[in-house]
């Protein structure tokens, strides 16, 4: 007797029933129900209408299933062409989506996990869409480089493909080497550069604002705070040591002149400096147009519901970082809005009531920090050749 | 390598995985450096995988790891389990005596797991987990050699983040006594609270310490914590709860804190049974 292969879309189902059937969540409903609709279609044609007919609600669906969007704005010149590519990388992409979907996860399938299956389904496309973007971009930039007559069609570029198709540990130097060759050229933001201490900076005249704003620190934002328990290791004392003086002292040297331990001071850099230094680009007003609204349509759009997650508290879901950021970033409104609008705000139409003073200060530690990693995430992700 | 005792579990890894790991190396300023980046990636992606078998939520682009500026210049190689914390994962090579413990983290992962590579970077192999309660802090070593007793099978992961996330869980949820230790804990760190480094504290005690030791330990943690703080902020006049530990001249507050603490392990014993 010929033994009967196993439907691959079943696992998914069982998955889904199992873990999402009570969960109350109208997407993951919709969901389970186009993934059911493909078990219970086993002729090949009807079943190709079904996985076609969950692909176009993901399509139709995907603002509310929050995909990644790359950010690219009708202010741009050009914004057709930008378009284009995205629904080319996003058809794709849903077409590669529908092939891998029902698959173990060990071959790419998906797997849903934590409370939400549709959020886990957006986390899982949204990884590819970022990729592929990602790829798409770095493919130009090796497209517009000038490479030379003896690399075109030789062995060496056979080579190339090869190690990038089967990578091996004594290929990486070469296959990482000619990457790097690639991508030298183009530019990363400036906190990027200068947190990473990049050799020649490009002094273009925003980075040169922007060093000015760090030494001059206008609204008392680096001066004001300062490392734990170590008032005079202030945090414009440590981009000073850092990355305004030549030589730079190191992180060590900063750490023993001020009696404590290297690591602490590396575990505050990671948890708090070099955030803050990447939500400055904002307060220093020096993003181009561009990047502008890049951030702005990243905090708007909020994919991953960080900002929307980053709340003052469960009691007060609604003071969260985006409803803050589109309140007091000049990059939505120039004034800001005042403080007492914005509590009266969430007095009235949200029923929250907190104080001035933990709001602002849920501002300008979590909200900054979460700004800047989402700032430092957005910038890289969108860096175009 | 020296024989390691547990058993390796093999993970093929995806084209997405490489080219991830591609992203990354190249935005490197050096290729000795790209290079790390690159099997740090594939070391990540691989316990990624590994979890998500599992059915355990990973978030991948959360971690320091996906971070441009922590991969580049702290060697980051963790993954983020949303409600329990982190997970290193740590890529070594086939011929590899030891783990070498990246020093940033010590203190601040639930576990470490050696992932190692062979010649083809089409699979890897995951070879267990070393928990970080096992670690003396007051002394951490510099690598954990593979015949340490401590490492553990990989499929004991899952649990083993199991037992943080109910140490989270209860410690960031509405129960009175979780509100009154995050209080706590806030009165005496003059910044955010990181309930993270509290929460693998409480998982910490709660491994290693015998039931009546458990409560001191927790004590003498939040002394630590009140130690680390500037002098000022008693003179400030914050952190009221913790300048009264600190004169510890009030009978009443230190029982207090003990029974606080006595409780707390107590509930966690509780939710672990249920």
């Amino acid at each position: 007797m010929n033994q009967v292969e196993p439907d691959p879309w079943q696992r998914l189902l069982t998955e889904l029933e199992e873990r999402y059937a009570n969960n109350d969540v109208e997407l993951d409903r919709r969901f389970t129900e186009k993934v059911r609709a493909i078990v219970n279609s086993p002729i090949a044609s009807q079943r190709k209408i079904k996985v076609d007919q969950l692909i176009a609600f993901i399509y139709n669906d995907r603002r509310q299933l929050k995909l990644y969007y790359p950010h690219s704005f009708a202010e741009q010149p050009d914004y057709e062409d930008r378009l284009k590519d995205y629904e080319e990388i996003l058809n794709d992409t849903l077409l590669k989506v529908s092939e891998k979907m029902p698959l173990p996860v060990a071959e790419g399938g998906f797997m849903p996990t934590g409370t939400t299956a549709t959020r886990s389904l957006a986390k899982w496309i949204n990884k590819k869409l970022r990729l592929k973007y990602a790829f798409s971009d770095s493919q130009k930039a090796r497209n517009q480089r000038e490479v030379s007559d003896q690399e075109i069609g030789s062995a060496y570029e056979a080579e190339r493909q090869r190690l990038q198709e089967h990578p091996t540990l004594a290929g990486l130097d070469r296959l990482i080497a000619e990457g790097q060759q690639d991508y030298q050229a183009r530019a990363s933001s400036l906190s990027f550069q200068l947190i990473l201490q990049v050799p020649n900076l490009v002094m273009s005249d925003s980075n040169i604002r922007f060093i000015q704003y760090l030494r001059d620190d206008p609204n008392n934002i680096l001066r004001s705070r300062h490392v734990r328990g170590v008032e005079t290791c202030t945090y414009h004392v440590l981009v000073q040591k850092l990355y305004l003086q030549n030589p730079p002292d190191t992180v060590a040297a900063i750490a023993y002149s001020h009696n404590m331990k290297p690591q602490k001071l590396y575990a505050h850099l990671i948890r708090h400096l070099y955030d803050l230094i990447a939500y400055l680009h904002l307060e220093a007003g020096v993003l181009s147009p561009q990047e502008v609204a890049i951030v702005k349509a990243a905090i708007e759009q909020d994919t991953d519901q960080r900002l929307q997650e980053c709340q003052l508290s469960k009691n007060a879901p609604a003071a969260n970082a985006q409803f803050l950021s589109m309140r007091l970033l000049s990059i939505f409104r120039n004034p800001p809005l005042e403080w007492s609008t914005i509590l009266q705000e969430l007095r009235e139409n949200y029923h929250t009531n907190v104080s001035l003073d933990k709001l602002q200060e849920f501002w300008e530690s979590d909200c900054y920090r979460y700004l800047g990693k989402l700032l430092t995430r957005y910038l890289e992700y969108n860096l175009k050749a | 390598m020296k024989t390691f005792s547990q058993t390796p579990v093999t993970i093929p890894l995806p084209q997405e995985a490489h080219q991830w790991a591609y992203l990354f190396s190249i935005k490197q300023p050096s290729v000795p450096l790209g290079k790390q980046v690159y099997l740090n990636t594939l070391a990540v992606y691989a316990v990624y995988l590994y979890l998500t078998q599992q059915r355990i939520e990973t978030d991948l682009e959360a971690s320091d790891s996906w971070n441009p500026i922590a991969r580049s210049l702290y060697n980051a190689a963790d993954l983020v389990i949303p409600g329990a914390g982190k997970i290193e994962c740590c890529p070594v090579d086939a011929d590899a005596t030891d783990l070498e413990l990246p020093v940033m983290t010590i203190g601040d992962r639930i576990a470490y797991v050696p992932v190692m590579f062979e010649e083809s970077l089409e699979c890897v192999s995951i070879l267990g987990f070393y928990s970080s309660y096992d670690l003396d802090l007051n002394d951490p070593p510099d690598e954990i050699d593979f015949s340490d007793t401590q490492w553990q099978a990989l499929d004991r992961l899952p649990q083993r983040i199991e037992d943080v996330a109910i140490c989270w869980r209860f410690l960031t949820g509405e129960d009175a006594l979780a509100q009154e230790i995050r209080k706590l804990a806030e009165e005496l760190t003059e910044e955010d609270v990181l309930l993270e480094e509290v929460t693998l504290q409480v998982d910490r005690i709660d491994h290693r310490e015998k039931p009546d030791r458990k409560r001191f330990a927790f004590v003498n943690y939040l002394k630590t914590l009140q130690e680390e703080e500037d002098q000022s902020l008693a003179l400030k006049g914050r952190g009221a709860f913790g300048t009264e530990m600190q004169t510890a001249s009030n009978a009443a507050v230190e029982e207090r804190i003990y029974d606080v603490a006595k409780r707390l392990f107590e509930a966690l014993k509780q939710q672990k049974q249920s």
